[in-house]
């Protein structure tokens, strides 16, 4: 396995009169050149799935292991290496920087300005489409030029795995489309885990699995461990 | 002051008594004695006020010495012939008062000119001293002086080589109620009064700057930094450590003060410039342009500038929570 998670439980206000279990018990793994789509309404706890499966947040219990190394026995800074070596991230909001190009904006994923450095973004741009863009500021772009530019950006580093957060929300329908066809084609390169409350998008993901109050959601309600494969399963909705 | 010192009387009263003239003249550290009067010329400085420089009344060949030893050329016209009532002016005081060769000035004509009398300028002088040299001759007919009686009137020291201090040490411990000198030493300690009085008050300006500009630049460095928090929490997200985002954030604020601090300089040398063209060498009076110890202690502003950015931005930095900004919490 490229990365899983086993056991994972994360709480917030812990200690507090009222905990909030936004993980629980969850164990997920993801494979080599797999796109796994995260299901499930706000506040389910998909996106702190996201956070713990990239080492941003340390679970409160359970542990991650990416390429064999157990990510909470990483230092911070260890955690932020391999999240800028190996890890690419995409969210619901571009957050591409003002007062950079297009171009600039792609190469903050690798802290390169090199000759190099831009005629590889250059070249990843132009297969997203957006080299002809390279030197407009993001206020010059359409929403889904911007998301690609932001996906561009989480390419740079050739990472193993992609983190998608909401990346189409703030799309539209057509753009949504777009912008998950790229994360489509990325898979034959670099695994994908996408965390979405759109069903649509999902269409072509290799797994679809389903949270609800912190676990998932799946066909054997007893078993809130699923192990996902190139088997595509789609959680039916009911209670746990 | 640096090439000789003037023994001049207490009042018009009291002139230099004899013993007072024959210490001088037979110290040994003293080379020649020229009899002279001082008078002077007011001139408007850079700051408004004004600043008195020396007229000497000398005869013909003791004024020849004298510019040789101050380094003074004759820049136009001619020097004073002896019995007239002309005057040799540095250039600087005439561009500083506006005359020319040909010019009548003195009291006679201006109410409000130091210099009694009536002169007509005859020559401009070019030298690192700022004086005028008018005929010794001319005074001592108007006051029916003999050559001796003009010791009285004062005295132009000039020391042997390298005797200059222990000339002055001399002339030191002369009574104040003897004689009135003007050394190097009391000149200097003078300068330094005034100066220690400037810079008194530049450093209490500077001091008001410095906090006044670290709070405001401080504050504003935060406001910038806090709006680009979002750039950083992506940063942070993306895998750059705290510390590289502080040291990113940190380089920026220290080019920006470095950069405003030349820039700033640059601007202030060319704002000299111009001054100088167009308002202080006019005047006579140009400024100093260049000067290592105020740029170094004018780099204390933007050294304290940049301390006092830093640290609301690094605090800010060290607290930033990746995911808040993210899930646009923050």
């Amino acid at each position: 396995m490229l990365l899983e998670g086993k056991g994972l439980t994360m709480v917030y206000d812990r200690g507090k009169e009222l905990e909030t279990y936004a993980l629980r018990d969850v164990n997920i793994a993801l494979d080599i050149n797999q796109m796994i789509g995260v299901m499930g309404p706000s506040g389910s706890g998909k996106s702190s799935l996201l956070y713990v499966l990239s080492g941003l947040k340390k679970p409160t219990a359970g542990t991650v292991v990416y390429k064999g190394m157990d990510l909470d026995a990483m230092s911070a800074v260890e955690r932020a290496r391999l999240r800028k070596k190996e890890f690419g991230f995409i969210f619901q909001r571009h957050f591409l920087i003002d007062y950079m190009t297009a171009l600039d904006n792609v190469l903050v994923g690798i802290n390169d300005a090199s000759a190099a450095g831009k005629n590889k973004a250059l070249l990843l741009m132009d297969r997203l489409g957006m080299k002809h863009v390279a030197y407009k500021k993001p206020f010059q772009l359409s929403g889904g030029q911007r998301q690609r530019i932001a996906i561009a950006r989480a390419l740079i580093n050739d990472p193993a795995v992609i983190f998608a957060d909401e990346p189409t929300a703030s799309l539209d329908h057509a753009n949504a489309q777009e912008v998950m066809a790229v994360l489509e084609e990325i898979k034959a390169k670099t695994s994908v885990l996408v965390v979405t409350h759109d069903a649509s998008i999902l269409k072509n993901a290799d797994s679809v699995i389903e949270r609800w109050d912190g676990r998932i959601k799946a066909e054997q309600p007893e078993k809130p461990v699923v192990a996902l494969s190139k088997e595509r399963h789609r959680a039916s909705a009911g209670s746990e | 002051m640096e090439h000789f010192s003037l023994v001049l009387p207490v009042s018009e009263e009291r002139p230099l008594e004899q013993k007072v003239q024959d210490g001088i003249k037979g110290h040994a550290a003293v080379d020649s004695v020229i009899p002279m009067v001082l008078q002077g010329t007011d001139i408007t400085n850079t700051f408004g006020g004004s600043s008195t420089t020396m007229a000497l009344a000398v005869k013909g060949n003791d004024r020849e010495s004298i510019m040789s030893e101050l380094g003074l050329t004759l820049k136009d016209g001619k020097l004073p012939a002896a019995g007239t009532k002309e005057i040799a002016v540095h250039w600087r005081i005439a561009t500083n008062k506006g005359w020319k060769i040909g010019d009548k000035i003195g009291s006679y004509v201006d109410k409000g000119e130091r210099l009694p009398g009536q002169y007509t300028v005859v020559g401009l002088l070019d030298g690192p001293s700022m004086i005028s040299f008018i005929s010794l001759e001319t005074y001592a007919a108007e006051h029916n002086l003999t050559d001796q009686d003009l010791y009285k009137t004062g005295m132009l020291v000039l020391p042997k080589s390298e005797a200059l201090e222990s000339m002055n040490r001399y002339l030191a411990d002369i009574p104040s109620y003897d004689a009135k000198v003007m050394s190097y030493d009391t000149e200097m300690a003078d300068v330094n009064e005034i100066l220690d009085s400037i810079n008194t008050t530049m450093m209490i300006i500077e001091g008001m700057l410095i906090v006044v500009l670290s709070i405001s630049v401080g504050l504003l460095s935060y406001i910038y930094f806090y709006q680009r928090h979002n750039e950083f929490g992506l940063l942070y997200a993306m895998g750059y450590t705290r510390g590289q985002v502080i040291n990113r954030a940190v380089s920026e604020i220290s080019g920006m003060n470095i950069a405003g601090f030349t820039i700033g300089i640059l601007l202030a040398l060319l704002g000299g410039l111009l001054l100088n063209e167009f308002v202080y060498i006019p005047q006579g009076q140009p400024l100093e342009l260049w000067n290592w110890g105020y740029v170094l202690r004018t780099f204390s502003i933007p050294l304290f500038v940049m301390l006092f950015s830093i640290f609301p931005v690094w605090r800010m930095l060290s607290r930033l929570d990746p995911i808040s900004i993210i899930e646009g919490v923050e």
